[in-house]
């Protein structure tokens, strides 16, 4: 494995070519793959290690349109594409893609399939860490591990077919084979993975989590409104409450951030804009650093969690749902949105 | 007046001036102080060979591209709907780009379709009819992506007429189209012609020149080199000087025309044994048992739709009913444990939709070295070797000034002779030709047809090709494969022209 500086600290990598194709081939040789769940995750990497040579088969639950989608996809019913526990008894390495809430109802009809051996594979630990509330608990004799591509299930396999690859990280669980390790390298190259960075089931989860409640949407979300909301009390009109907050964030800055880093576009705006941004950006810091400290304690703690299996299983959830994305869909904000995208020079004679 | 405006006018006579414009392409300026004036009644073409401004020139008129400096001067109350390959691009882009959003959603039904892309069935046009010939209606809920070049064609098509235009502005139109489509859509443009819809045409092709078309524009190397009347423009030399070349592509002397390499061994590179594919009820290739030997150069013709395409993505592994086929590629069997990027190794690709596939800016060098790893991109660092073996090509294509230009900012029919060598640098058993001269000039064509049949002559590299057009066969052709409409049985031939 290479080692790779980020940011001063070492970490470990797997690169393709230490590990090249015909190495995972060689490991995986004697493995059946059956990927479960033919929706956004599970066709990607199938498609993927079918192409690249692998023993492949797909369990996907009869008639509906992901069957449908499957056997057009080149997948052969009672040859490589059965009911989810045909192809469950079948495969050595048994990739579990359906939706987190899918795991877990799922969970007691895929445990009777499982044989002493098996891998159970995952690309979110989401179950596994939080095993207590979903119930998905594995027998100690069967590997359970994780490859989790950094990228939509589009372009896990846009990116294999142009040839480029998309970075994963992988986790270990439970190792009852000894082999447990190799299987999931061996698989992370094989659904055209270009970098694997190693992690855990929990950091995964936990990282995650708190990613998406916090900068990735939460957080974005309500600081945009917060500065919108103190724009329009003075006087600023939505469009300009909205271009200043939001549009020119997703439109300009963010793509230089992207390729260059903050760091860069702290060095290369307008003094004014960058006195102020140095000054304040310590301010933000302090403001949520307590409420990221909350956010991570309720992760950690499974609090989170508990709260989006007890939603999910309300009868009335959708409803009540459907209410709040209406809110915000809604407000003043996201609708002035919708005026300001139209105004966008490319959308001018659509 | 501001500079680089666009006005409108009231004149009764004057549809369209260009008063000394100037255009911009993101930093460069092209056709600089160009003049032109379309007046009531003039029916345009616009010629010129590759890279020569053609496009530029027409999005700027259609309102796509702002002119740097100048007046753009329209008819007040004119309406002008476009065609280019642009849009085609444009929208084909947009719909990969959308799908992580679709999937971030797990909304992945929600795709583009003809129909909704037309915002209806299509059949709403000046006359309420789509043209003869080029009716979509058995498209309209399919994949916009998954459509061939020719339908994604037919489709811009039908939704331009759909807007009612009073200027028409066709880049390119019959490319991608069957005979059947293209004569339809001539005869059809004819008839809003009289109907008192302006049009302005561009093509390649001498051909494609309506009779409508009353005026000519010839445009080379960024620069208007000529205007008039179709009799005076339309001048065989004079055509011939434009282009810097024969209109004919002139049969090269010697040369192993239509002849298998003597020693070729029945050696099967491709069979397909009772191969059907289909999506839903809707079947496109039926029951086909076809197979190609070691030196063999085999021609595929046929309609659009008929699933020409088709069969070439089985062979290179882009299908992927390729798997619940009985498809054997290079002696084994597909879905026996072989990679494709095994297949991909041996196999030299071109078509439209690997073209459309480059998006991001990488140089034309860089193209060509990205066919030693069969990516489209370039991820990986090429020897030296491979380096000067790129070049050689650039060479014998004679693309050496495109070598390290930005591939996106290429003109259409230089990024298909740079894909071209892309297809050729690693020296392939099967070289897979998807209308490869779509979009070239006559001497860029005849370059294109030369290159292919030295390829053939001087390696037994075999031969896929497809094309619509008689004149684009390359020498080397020894059989052919004729498709019926989708689902119709294929006949087999030995090629002569």
């Amino acid at each position: 494995m290479a080692k790779m500086t980020f940011g001063g600290v070492e970490e470990t990598v797997v690169t393709r070519e230490e590990y090249p194709l015909e190495k995972a081939r060689d490991i995986l040789r004697d493995e059946t793959i059956a990927v479960i769940g033919y929706g956004v995750q599970g066709p990607a990497q199938a498609l993927n290690m079918r192409d690249n040579g692998f023993r492949v088969i797909v369990g996907q639950r009869k008639g509906g349109k992901s069957w449908e989608k499957a056997v057009n996809d080149g997948w052969v019913p009672g040859e490589t594409l059965f009911d989810v526990e045909e192809a469950t008894r079948r495969g050595t390495i048994i990739q579990y893609l359906v939706s987190d809430a899918g795991q877990k109802a799922l969970w007691p009809k895929i445990k009777a399939c499982l044989n002493k051996g098996d891998a159970l594979y995952f690309s979110h630990g989401f179950s596994i860490v939080y095993k207590e509330q979903t119930g998905v608990v594995p027998s100690p004799d069967i590997d359970v591990i994780l490859v989790a591509p950094k990228g939509s299930g589009t372009s896990v396999r846009a990116n294999y077919l142009d040839g480029s690859g998309i970075n994963s990280s992988y986790a270990v669980f439970q190792d009852a084979t000894g082999r447990a390790e190799e299987r999931t390298i061996a698989t992370g190259i094989a659904i055209g993975s270009g970098y694997l960075f190693p992690t855990t089931f929990e950091h995964e989860v936990h990282s995650d989590l708190t990613g998406e409640r916090g900068v990735l949407m939460g957080a974005l979300a309500g600081i945009m409104e917060a500065q919108y909301e103190v724009l329009r009390k003075n006087g600023h009109t939505p469009s300009e409450a909205f271009n200043e907050t939001v549009e020119e964030l997703t439109q300009s800055l963010i793509r230089l951030v992207g390729q260059n880093g903050m760091d860069w576009m702290y060095a290369n705006c307008s003094t004014t804009a960058q006195r102020g941004a140095l000054d304040w950006k310590p301010r933000f810091k302090k403001a949520t650093l307590p409420v990221f400290e909350e956010l991570y304690s309720s992760v950690i703690n499974g609090k989170e969690t508990e709260i989006v299996l007890r939603a999910n299983s309300a009868d009335d959830y959708r409803e009540k749902l459907d209410a709040e994305l209406a809110e915000l869909g809604g407000s003043e904000m996201w609708q002035a949105g919708k005026t300001v995208r139209s105004l966008r020079p490319e959308n001018w004679k659509k | 007046m501001p500079d680089g405006a666009r006005l409108e006018h009231d004149s009764r006579e004057t549809l369209l001036t260009l008063d000394d414009v100037t255009m911009r392409v993101r930093d460069r300026k092209l056709l600089a102080h160009t003049n032109w004036t379309v007046r009531r009644g003039e029916q345009w073409a616009v010629l010129g060979p590759n890279g020569s401004g053609k496009s530029t020139l027409v999005r700027t008129v259609a309102g796509e591209i702002p002119s740097a400096s100048g007046h753009v001067r329209i008819r007040s109350g004119e309406r002008i709907s476009l065609v280019s390959f642009e849009r085609q691009q444009e929208l084909y882009t947009r719909e990969l780009e959308l799908d992580h959003a679709r999937h971030f959603a797990d909304k992945t039904d929600d795709i583009l379709t003809p129909r909704k892309l037309l915002g209806g069935d299509g059949k709403s046009d000046r006359k309420g009819h789509a043209p003869h010939g080029l009716e979509i209606a058995h498209l309209l809920d399919r994949p916009f992506r998954h459509l061939s070049a020719g339908e994604m064609r037919k489709a811009l098509i039908v939704r331009a007429l759909a807007a009612a235009p009073t200027l028409l502005v066709l880049d390119e139109p019959f490319d991608g189209l069957d005979r059947r489509s293209r004569e339809s859509l001539s005869g059809y443009l004819e008839r809003i012609i009289s109907d008192g819809c302006h049009v302005i045409l561009v093509t390649h092709r001498a051909d494609e020149i309506l009779p409508g078309v009353t005026h000519v524009l010839a445009l080379r190397d960024g620069e208007v080199v000529g205007t008039g009347r179709r009799e005076e423009m339309l001048d065989a030399t004079k055509l011939e000087s434009l282009y810097g070349a024969p209109l004919e592509r002139r049969r090269r002397p010697g040369g192993s025309v239509g002849r298998s390499p003597a020693e070729s061994a029945q050696e099967p590179l491709v069979e397909l044994a009772g191969v059907t594919v289909r999506y839903g009820e809707h079947v496109i290739i039926r029951d086909l048992d076809w197979r190609l030997l070691r030196g063999e150069r085999w021609g595929i013709f046929g309609p659009n739709g008929s699933g020409k395409t088709t069969i070439l993505n089985l062979i290179v592994g882009d299908n992927l009913q390729g798997y619940s086929n009985d498809v054997r590629v290079f002696g084994s069997k597909r879905g026996t444990g072989e990679s494709i990027w095994a297949l991909k190794r041996r196999i030299g690709i071109v078509t439209p939709t690997l073209q459309l596939g480059y998006r991001h800016s990488i140089t034309g060098l860089e193209v060509v070295l990205s066919g030693f790893f069969d990516s489209i991109g370039l991820y990986r660092r090429p020897s030296e070797a491979e380096v000067a073996a790129a070049r050689r090509w650039i060479e014998t294509l004679g693309i050496g000034d495109l070598a390290d230009r930005h591939f996106t900012r290429l003109s259409y029919g230089q990024r298909r002779l740079v894909l071209i060598a892309r297809a050729m640098v690693k020296g392939p058993e099967l070289l897979v030709l998807d209308e490869p001269c779509q979009g070239l000039d006559p001497r860029n064509r005849h370059s294109v047809l030369d290159a292919i049949d030295t390829a053939c002559e001087t390696s037994q590299a075999s031969l896929l090709y497809v094309t619509h057009h008689d004149d684009e066969h390359p020498h080397c052709l020894t059989h052919v494969l004729r498709l019926g409409a989708a689902g119709e049985s294929a006949t087999v031939e030995e090629y002569s022209l």
